[in-house]
């Protein structure tokens, strides 16, 4: 167990550790190692980060707040957008794209999605590029070989999904030539795409939101980046309720197609969507509690000031 | 500080439990889960057990001692105590009433 303690521990708040490291690693290395025992303590870091100051009795300082609450916007963000990239792929087909234009429900639901991804792309923008660029440049002051190779996480995901995408495009169309129509190869080959889409966007955000948790940076540009993090989880919540309102105005309006298999790689229209919205509301509520936990700590800080 | 165990959520158990426990005498994290296993069946992992004392401790019912090597003992505090007798009282009469009922059939 002692291996794994240290990394384990690492899942606790810096306060927590503090306070608590050196006796819960003693125990740690008298525990008999197994999957129950990981799983409790991965259990217990997740409390231990919710609930720090109560746990401590240590207020996190300001920029520490913004910071959580910036990380877990942005890592919401990214999930998102994945199922935001899910409902183009399937809302882009003419049978839908002529649902909308019949129905004012369905198209205005659609139109304001994309009007509002646009708004939530420029707030993140806005409030994450100055973070980023925060991050690297004291991370090439303090030559922190660590959180570079963080940023280098991205850029290799990118680089993979473009490489792969190519790839499964090339082999996709030399079965569709050879037989006419979309092989089950090149339903494979998508769905391993949407995997490593998936993957990549994980993996990147969880790179990026450690080496701006890992980096020096002043809470002036936490405080910039507070107005694009609340718009942020906003436009989310608005975009999850027009998802909302376009399946449900789909199922009403036009049954068939909404039972057909109008989904993601032809699977089910109603499993796709119920996925993507799933997926689409669990991110903005984490969003928008990640922000309205933030505001009381805020209106203290205000009045002490 | 709150003697009330109800609004600790999953980690009420677990903290009567150590409780319990601790009212035997100060004992560090490991003899924790030996003893509360002895006595109760049940086995704590070491992320539960520190989410309940570092409750238990914030709220005054028990507090830490000097480490013994890496190792540091806990002991109920007389707020703890208290928290842990009403709790006792309180299932006492819950066992003895669904005892009665049971007699009843």
């Amino acid at each position: 167990m002692r291996n794994i303690s240290h990394y384990l521990l690492r899942l606790y708040p810096t306060a927590w550790r503090d306070r608590y490291a050196d006796e819960f690693a003693a125990l740690l290395d008298d525990c008999p190692p197994s999957p129950a025992l990981i799983f409790d303590v991965l259990l217990g870091g997740l409390d231990a980060r919710l609930r720090c100051s109560a746990l401590t009795g240590k207020v996190l300082d300001m920029a520490a707040r913004l910071r959580s609450t910036a990380i877990a916007v942005f890592c919401a963000y990214i999930a998102f957008v994945v199922a935001g990239i899910g409902y183009q792929k399937m809302s882009e087909y003419e049978d839908f794209t002529a649902a909308g234009e019949v129905h004012p429900l369905i198209g205005l639901a659609h139109n304001l999605i994309a009007v509002v991804a646009g708004v939530a792309l420029l707030a993140v923008l806005a409030g994450g590029l100055p973070l980023a660029f925060a991050a690297l440049r004291d991370a090439l002051a303090q030559r922190r070989h660590d959180v570079l190779a963080l940023f280098t996480v991205p850029v290799a995901a990118f680089a993979a999904l473009v490489a792969y995408g190519f790839a499964a495009l090339q082999i996709a169309n030399q079965g569709n030539a050879q037989s006419g129509t979309a092989t089950t190869a090149g339903k494979h080959l998508f769905l391993s795409l949407v995997a490593i889409l998936v993957l990549g966007a994980i993996a990147s955000s969880a790179a990026v939101s450690l080496a701006i948790a890992r980096s020096q940076i002043g809470e002036r540009l936490y405080r910039f980046a507070l107005i694009p993090v609340v718009v942020t989880a906003l436009a989310m919540a608005v975009m999850f309720a027009a998802d909302l309102a376009w399946g449900l105005g789909l199922r009403a309006s036009e049954p068939a197609l909404f039972a057909g298999d109008g989904g993601i790689a032809g699977t089910s229209t109603a499993a796709s969507w119920l996925v993507q919205t799933l997926i689409m509301g669990i991110a903005a509520a984490v969003a928008l509690y990640a922000v309205v936990r933030m505001l009381p700590a805020r209106r203290v800080t205000a009045r002490l000031a | 500080m709150s003697a009330d165990l109800s609004d600790l959520g999953r980690f009420s158990d677990p903290s009567l439990l150590i409780l319990a426990s601790l009212a035997g005498g100060a004992k560090h994290g490991y003899a924790m889960i030996e003893d509360i296993a002895r006595m109760s069946g049940a086995r704590l992992g070491p992320g539960t057990l520190y989410g309940a004392l570092a409750r238990l401790e914030r709220r005054g019912l028990i507090e830490p001692l000097p480490a013994e090597e890496r190792r540091r003992p806990y002991r109920l505090t007389g707020l703890g105590a208290a928290a842990l007798r009403e709790q006792l009282q309180g299932l006492r009469d819950f066992a003895a009433t669904g005892l009665q009922r049971l007699a009843a059939i």
